[in-house]
């Protein structure tokens, strides 16, 4: 989601509207990247080191998932909160935001509310204390530490909000994966090592950029080959997800696989990356010699973030809403 | 920081005391009590004591206190409280639903407080069920006309009343906020075991959500 935005004035000066002026510049919501405009913003930030701020991700993807392991969240609120940090900083800088730790509880933060497992910030940043420090000394809610740290975070909240556009629409591929296992017939263990790989997906940018059925889809599968399923039932366009589709989705999961094996759930079962490889292998047998290229989609740029205090910003999130709104001035 | 047991058991009534609904007031009187573990015998008998001293409103908030107090203790790995007041629940469902005027008030309360203990895993279910059966010989008990409140002898005045359905409220919205949460256990075995049971199966609605998303990938692309 986000960062279009358009600077073109909307015709009505303030004297010929009783309503006020209206917004200088309107940011559309999009829920889903192309493969060239997260090439195109990855690129647009300066001075990047690739290896470091992966592991900086991979670390907050921990404290994401061990704050809300902590507080008894279910998987949804930390995935949205994945989800939600990895598009903060497509969109902005690690130059500009240095605190991976304060942003990825702002995340968590965000993610509470729109999944609808409310808690207050101060009780997610005396959690976050306690797993940084087990054993150590007891914190209040009152602590200055706490109320310190809660100022930063709400002011940092904003920025998160405006990244993800005020959209909080954010699907998750777990009901998929029950409801495609039962329509497969496929045992259980095969549909409880798809829930781990969906969880492992999270820590892709694949939410960015697929389907959650087409990823649901793609867990089942790689689940199939894990455990010697049979895998021909699984064909992608009965589950209403396009065949390059639901192969890119492998591909890109194997290939999280392979590079990051001991940061994954899978670890605890699977230690060869050679395993994956052999599968990607056979993937690539299988896939015709045409590839079909993605449009590129429009160029999108890194946010401005001083852009709320120059004029007034409307985050719609679609044009038909828009369109619809403006026709009935 | 040593505190002498005589100093403690002071401290610790004192928090006791100031014990209302808020989950604030029971962590700090359960930090105190953890971090005072070796005082444990001494902090708990407090506990017995000011059940058995104070008004029935005062009692509700400290047996909710006793499930800020296990789970914190089960947090930090020191059993000696959980132990106790397991072995002492029927004892202190006895104190806080007393075979007195105006009990009746706190059953319903009191079932609940055992239920949470039970779905956090704090007591056992055989534990659970003794509990239970004697809250359900009290309620008959204390539900009868001669445990009715009188009107000319007045149990609670107008501002413990009132007090009590503040905390009551604060109860409510405090467990509606908690209807989420993962119960203690394997948080992943747990989800997929429930989504497994109570996920609907796939159906032309199903049909309908997937092509929507699969049109608003496609507008990424335009």
């Amino acid at each position: 989601m986000s960062a279009h935005a358009s600077t073109t004035p909307r015709s009505g000066s303030p004297a010929s509207n009783p309503q006020g002026p209206l917004p200088a510049i309107i940011q559309l919501s999009r829920p889903y990247l192309t493969p060239n405009q997260i090439l195109a913003l990855e690129r647009q930030v300066a001075d990047t080191n690739g290896s470091r701020d992966q592991q900086l991700k991979f670390q907050a993807f921990s404290i994401i998932l061990a704050t809300g392991s902590y507080l008894r969240f279910p998987i949804r609120t930390m995935g949205t909160a994945m989800i939600i940090f990895q598009r903060f900083y497509l969109f902005n800088s690690m130059q500009d935001f240095p605190s991976t730790l304060d942003t990825a509880l702002a995340c968590l933060f965000v993610a509470s509310k729109t999944e609808d497992t409310l808690k207050k910030l101060k009780e997610i940043l005396v959690a976050s204390y306690y797993i940084k420090h087990p054993g150590g000394p007891d914190i209040s809610m009152d602590s200055p530490v706490i109320e310190d740290q809660r100022r930063r975070l709400i002011s940092l909240e904003r920025h998160v909000l405006e990244t993800i556009s005020f959209d909080f629409r954010v699907k998750h591929p777990q009901p998929y994966i029950v409801k495609f296992a039962k329509r497969l017939r496929c045992p259980v263990s095969m549909a409880e090592t798809a829930w781990q790989i969906a969880l492992d997906s999270y820590r892709t940018i694949l939410p960015l950029k697929s389907t959650p059925h087409a990823i649901a889809l793609g867990c089942l599968y790689i689940a199939a080959c894990l455990l010697e399923v049979d895998i021909s039932v699984i064909k992608p366009e009965q589950f209403c997800v396009p065949l390059r589709e639901f192969e890119n989705v492998v591909l890109e999961m194997l290939e999280f696989y392979i590079d990051w094996l001991p940061q994954t759930t899978l670890f605890a079962r699977y230690t060869d990356p050679a395993t994956f490889m052999s599968m990607r292998i056979d993937l690539n047998k299988r896939l015709g010699k045409y590839i079909e290229q993605r449009a590129p989609g429009t160029h999108l740029q890194l946010r401005d973030y001083a852009m709320s205090d120059k004029g007034t910003v409307r985050y719609v999130l679609n044009w038909e809403r828009e369109r619809i709104e403006r026709e009935s001035y | 920081m040593p505190l002498d047991a005589f100093e403690a058991r002071l401290t610790f009534i004192e928090l006791l005391r100031r014990l209302n609904a808020s989950v604030q007031s029971a962590t700090k009187c359960a930090q105190f009590a953890l971090r005072y573990q070796d005082l444990s015998e001494d902090l708990y008998s407090c506990i017995l004591e000011e059940l058995d001293k104070t008004s029935l409103n005062a009692r509700i908030n400290i047996l909710y206190f006793l499930e800020t107090l296990c789970e914190n203790s089960i947090r930090t790995g020191y059993e000696e409280y959980v132990d106790m007041v397991t072995r002492d629940l029927s004892e202190i469902l006895d104190k806080v639903v007393p075979p007195a005027q105006g009990a009746l008030a706190n059953v319903a309360l009191a079932r609940k407080a055992l239920d949470n203990l039970k779905q956090k895993s704090i007591i056992t279910t055989e534990n659970y069920e003794s509990a239970e059966a004697m809250l359900s010989e009290r309620e008959k008990l204390v539900s009868q006309e001669e445990f009715q409140m009188k009107k000319e002898l007045p149990s609670f005045s107008k501002e413990e009343i009132l007090r009590r359905m503040e905390e009551d409220r604060e109860r409510h919205k405090r467990m509606r906020e908690n209807i989420w949460v993962i119960p203690p256990g394997d948080a992943m075995q747990i989800e997929f075991e429930n989504a497994w049971e109570t996920t609907s199966s796939l159906d032309e609605d199903d049909y309908e959500m997937m092509r929507e998303e699969n049109a608003i990938l496609e507008q990424a692309s335009r």
